[in-house]
């Protein structure tokens, strides 16, 4: 074996248990072994019990030598502490879930876990979901391995920082408004948020129910079909999983992409988007076009909306979601109160950061008496309408390729950046989630700065094929994706 | 909530302090002045939406492609034995989660 097992991709690794090159127990412990090393410098795990990960190594190395082996068996996974776990803390990142045990599995822990995928631990993330930057954690801000002064983008940050460092083989995510592709842009990883529904929620705690999906993240689109075979299908406890069929994501990822028509929207790449950024997009372009895509100019006209649509909805449903947080049933309770009103009230005050306190007034004000009527209906003709552009877009064309983010990862604590700028940073992924369709993001080249840069493809709904198949042809004329800082080899 | 109404371009603090009773959060003088000129600039955004173009059909977009199939209602015995973990409230004799008090009797 001439890479180290940290440098191999999902693939590699698995013929190499199924061949019992190696035992899920050395993989386990050698990833063990570099979060030890590398963790501290990044902050993207929270929580690891060694012991644990282990004892799941060691089942599925039984079950491999069974023969009952699943093609991922004997991998292990990093997963995003938004996601319910029996045997580990599901924190969310915040101080009012501290020391919180689930008293069930989340569907994707279920089907990772089921299938012998050991848990690597939980990682960090934005409090709740809501952040750009992973700088809104209770258990401190993530670094992003290119450049430890720069953030590793939101809320999946921690997914994608250890993804990134190959202190993960993979990672789960999820993504409201883009928080997989964009810390995927910002850390140089692939990234996909399958279509709404094709993914189960139950037991993903929620931010805005409509927009939330999971996804995973890895080091290269092959890897992500792989892992979207295992966490993808309907899920009897989310009524919002879709019944449609999921199909084997890696069987015709190697075609070719001769004749696929890809657009691409003049509105996004108007002014704001980095002009270094630009070219490298540019430079992909180039290259998929010499692979045989035929380019098209289409029109997303009603981008424009994008921002205050999704800043009326999310919050507004993120108010509603968060409002079980009272310190009655489970999380932090404020001691040393005589009172209900006080129990509640102080309870979510000291507890919620600043961002989410500052969400859910945003969604209380603006569900609030007459400002529902004025602008909730509104931000809901809004999502009709940009899913509209997308519908029209698609008669034209297969799948719509756009940049990631406006830049590159943002430097830590960056003062300059209101709350309002770094929403609109969020531009060019949140048309995606309004209209429930499939993205993903890949690594497109590196900036002067020595951050990369990453590129989004969007496709129809429940489409997850075609872009993963453009997705694999880039990766397999590039090696973006299978670089990693020089901090962590 | 007759205060609250979108002609109020400025927003004064008894909404920010009404709207904070609503989400069961205290906000200290500070933060209520920053909110209120939070609140005034997000009205600025949100305006943004009153330019939308409405006027043709929209074809509504059923997301839920399979809203019959739900899962079989069959009643079920709750296993309450991890709701220890998940809350240190949870009451095992009267199996209910305990509050503090909140209805005041006279003779208290």
């Amino acid at each position: 074996m001439n890479k180290p097992l940290h440098e191999q991709s999902l693939k590699e690794l698995s013929d190499a248990l199924q061949s019992k090159q190696i035992s899920s127990t050395e993989l386990t412990e050698s990833y063990l072994n570099r979060i030890e090393s590398y963790n501290d410098a990044l902050n993207a795990y929270t929580h690891i019990n060694k012991e644990i990960t282990l004892a799941q190594a060691k089942a599925a190395d039984k079950t491999i030598a069974n023969g009952n082996g699943h093609i991922l068996t004997g991998i292990p996974l990093g997963h995003k502490d938004i996601f319910c776990t029996t045997n580990m803390p599901t924190t969310c990142s915040s101080k009012m879930l501290e020391n919180f045990h689930a008293t069930y599995n989340a569907t994707v822990i279920e089907r990772t876990q089921g299938i012998g995928m050991p848990t690597l631990g939980k990682l960090n993330m934005d409090e709740f979901a809501m952040g750009s930057a992973n700088e809104n954690s209770a258990w401190g801000r993530v670094a992003n391995p290119w450049n430890q002064n720069h953030c590793p983008g939101g809320s999946s940050g921690g997914s994608a920082a250890a993804v990134a460092a190959r202190i993960a083989p993979a990672a789960t995510g999820t993504d409201t408004g883009g928080s997989i592709r964009q810390p995927a842009a910002f850390t140089g990883i692939t990234g996909i948020k399958p279509t709404y529904g094709r993914i189960s929620r139950y037991g993903m705690i929620a931010f805005a129910s409509s927009l939330d999906q999971a996804g995973p993240m890895t080091q290269s689109a092959y890897d992500a079909a792989m892992l979207l075979n295992t966490m993808c299908g309907q899920d009897p406890n989310d009524s919002t999983s879709s019944n449609i069929a999921v199909p084997d994501f890696t069987a015709g990822i190697n075609d070719s992409i001769e004749g696929v028509k890809i657009g691409l929207p003049e509105e996004y790449f108007l002014k704001g988007l980095d002009p270094e950024c630009d070219l490298k997009i540019q430079d992909a372009i180039k290259l998929l076009q010499k692979k045989g895509a035929k380019i098209i100019p289409i029109h997303l006209e009603n981008l424009k909306y994008a921002i205050p649509t999704y800043y009326l909805l999310a919050p507004i449903e993120c108010a509603s979601n968060l409002a079980r947080f009272d310190g009655v049933h489970y999380g932090y309770r404020e001691e040393n109160i005589s009172n209900i009103t006080d129990m509640y009230e102080l309870s979510r005050e000291n507890s919620f950061g600043d961002e989410v306190k500052r969400r859910i007034l945003i969604g209380t004000f603006a569900s609030s008496g007459s400002y529902s009527a004025e602008y909730y209906q509104k931000a809901l003709q809004a999502k009709s309408v940009i899913r509209n552009d997308y519908r029209k877009a698609f008669s034209e064309v297969d799948v719509i390729l756009t940049p990631t983010t406006t830049s590159t990862a943002f430097e830590t604590a960056n003062k300059a950046l209101t709350p309002q700028e770094m929403y609109l940073s969020d531009i060019y992924t949140v048309t995606v989630n309004l209209a429930g369709l499939p993205a993903i993001s890949i690594p497109v080249g590196f900036a002067k700065n020595g951050l990369p840069v990453g590129a989004q493809l969007i496709s129809n709904r429940f489409c997850e094929d075609i872009i993963l198949r453009i997705a694999h042809c880039f990766q397999s004329e590039t090696g973006w994706h299978t670089q990693y800082s020089d901090d962590f080899k | 909530m007759s205060k609250l109404n979108t002609q109020d371009q400025q927003i004064c603090e008894e909404i920010v302090t009404q709207i904070a009773t609503l989400a069961k959060l205290r906000l200290t003088n500070e933060e209520s002045e920053i909110y209120q000129a939070y609140f005034t600039e997000l009205l600025t955004l949100f305006h943004e939406l009153d330019t939308l173009d409405i006027s043709y059909d929209l074809i509504s977009d059923n997301t839920l492609l399979n809203a019959d199939d739900c899962r079989e209602d069959m009643p079920s015995t709750i296993d309450l034995s991890g709701i220890k973990n998940a809350s240190p409230h949870f009451n095992e004799k009267t199996r209910y989660f305990d509050v503090p008090q909140f209805i005041e009797y006279d003779d208290e």
